[in-house]
């Protein structure tokens, strides 16, 4: 019987959480109950990423990474890259600039560390959308949304 | 900004690990849709201009990668070369997959949401799914060395994470959630948000009936359908958990409405009105209970153009938009929008 991989996948999404985020689980147990769910006569490629996924999970979870002062100079730049103040021109030539200036950050950055401080700017290299979406805001009702002046809504919307 | 494509020769060593990873994407999570048309195109960049990661055009179905973010790096399972860039760069087939296997769009639906905030949901759960997913989908693939951290700063992650965490719990798990919004429609990811909610929190509260839960899940899709989502991907993460924490509290308060509602043994389902009444209007033997006071009708098929192309609706209209709280459309005729607006992955 093959590997019923959705179900494995699914079963192993809900023990991750339970191991790593919620830490009400037992480990052992929880892989028991995914090795069960392989069968005997599963190809070889199917058990041997099964295996790996399960031994994974008593892993102690890896340190957090340490950024080096460009990853967070660059998250300070993307942070403050969509302005709420200002004119839509001005909050386009905003997105523009803080994007060139990420990816120069990148440049200077360790090959390690430069593809996540460009991931930063995927949101931002989407101009042509911001563009439209910033030039085309919604009416905005007081209904459910953040509590701030409505002069300062407007250039929220994107 | 510019920028030009090309089609990928279906016979090239690349093309097929793209098939190769989009089974593996299918495999791990499968869903009853296939949109994508078997056409795979590398987007090229202008000289001096940031590269773009990733698109899936529902119209065409067509899937485009960056030629130099992500297509260099499906090399195939080589152990020694894995790295951050090929983490993000699968991380990205994990997202145009994810968009290319569900539909869009669920007209049909009375609790489908066809907004710009279910536009915003649409992306966050595809980049929530590329993110939650991929460490089965790398392992699976062959590509056990690569990693993916996980995002800090955008806004978009820190709401959808906080969100799901919000709403899941013993009935219906975190990964429950995951592999029923992973089938779409994406229109329909607030009311599978809201499903989470009435199974976990309303439990002994709204009977059992469909009628009763769909109405129970239409009362709570306003709280959780913040005017902030398409904003987020440009966001910080501070945003984002200020937009969940907000969510938060109008999920608490409907929460506790609906179950004083049905501790009166009511008799009738919640007085909820539906996120799309068109589809009410579609099926007007369908025995649905939610009220639409205002009566608000419009043609289904002009919502469905608007909504897939991410346009405003036509000027006039708006009266007649299905509102959820989150406020209609202005004046203001209908606004050209590219196509790849709904299913861009807007990562960082």
């Amino acid at each position: 019987m093959p590997l019923d991989i959705a179900k494995f996948n699914t079963a192993f999404n809900r023990a991750r959480d339970r191991v790593r985020s919620d830490g009400a689980a037992q480990v052992a147990v929880e892989q028991a109950e995914l090795r069960a769910l392989v069968p005997d006569d599963a190809s070889e490629h199917d058990k041997k990423w099964t295996a790996e996924l399960i031994d994974a999970l008593a892993a102690p979870p890896e340190p957090e990474r340490q950024w080096s002062e460009l990853y967070h100079e660059a998250g300070r730049i993307h942070v403050a890259a969509y302005p709420v103040e200002g004119t839509v021109d001005e909050q386009i030539a905003a997105l523009n600039a803080a994007r060139r200036r990420i990816w120069e950050i990148a440049d200077r950055a360790a090959e390690d560390e430069a593809p996540h401080i460009r991931a930063m700017t995927r949101v931002l290299e989407h101009v042509e959308h911001l563009e439209q979406e910033l030039r085309n805001p919604a009416c905005l009702t007081d209904a459910g949304g953040l509590v701030v002046p409505r002069d300062a809504r407007r250039p929220d919307r994107t | 900004m510019g920028g030009s494509d090309s089609i990928v020769s279906p016979g090239s060593a690349t093309y097929r690990e793209f098939v190769r990873l989009y089974a593996v994407a299918s495999r791990i999570a499968p869903t009853p849709v296939d949109r994508w048309s078997g056409v795979l195109r590398a987007l090229h960049t202008p000289p001096g201009e940031p590269e773009r990661w990733g698109a899936f055009d529902p119209r065409s179905g067509d899937i485009s990668l960056s030629a130099e973010l992500v297509l260099p790096h499906l090399t195939g399972p080589a152990p020694g070369v894995a790295g951050p860039a090929q983490g993000q760069a699968l991380a990205t087939v994990l997202h145009e997959a994810t968009h290319a296997r569900m539909e869009t769009d669920a007209p049909h639906e009375p609790n489908a949401v066809r907004t710009n905030e279910s536009l915003g949901l649409i992306e966050a759960f595809a980049e929530y799914r590329a993110v939650q997913q991929f460490e089965t989908f790398a392992v699976a693939a062959g590509y056990p060395d690569v990693y993916l951290t996980t995002p800090q700063y955008p806004g978009w992650y820190a709401a959808m994470d906080d969100l799901v965490r919000q709403v899941s719990g013993p009935v219906k798990s975190r990964a429950a959630f995951l592999d029923e919004a992973i089938r779409g429609p994406g229109a329909m990811h607030f009311d599978q948000l809201a499903d989470s909610v009435v199974k976990n929190r309303l439990t002994h509260d709204v009977p059992a009936g469909e009628k009763d839960q769909r109405a129970a899940r239409a009362a709570l899709i306003p709280a959780m359908a913040h005017r902030l989502w398409p904003s987020l991907r440009a966001r910080p993460a501070e945003s984002g958990l200020m937009v969940a924490n907000e969510i938060r509290q109008h999920l608490d308060a409907q929460v506790d409405k609906i179950r004083h509602y049905y501790r009166g043994s009511p008799g009738q389902p919640y007085p909820a009105e539906a996120p799309n009444p068109t589809a009410i209007q579609l099926s007007p033997d369908n025995g649905l209970a939610m009220s639409d006071p205002k009566g608000r009708t419009e043609p289904a098929a002009g919502v469905d153009l608007r909504f897939l192309s991410g346009q405003a609706p036509a000027s006039g209209a708006t009266a007649r938009r299905p509102s959820l709280g989150q406020g209609a459309r202005g004046s203001g005729g209908p606004v050209r929008r590219d196509p790849h607006r709904g299913t861009d992955r807007d990562r960082s």
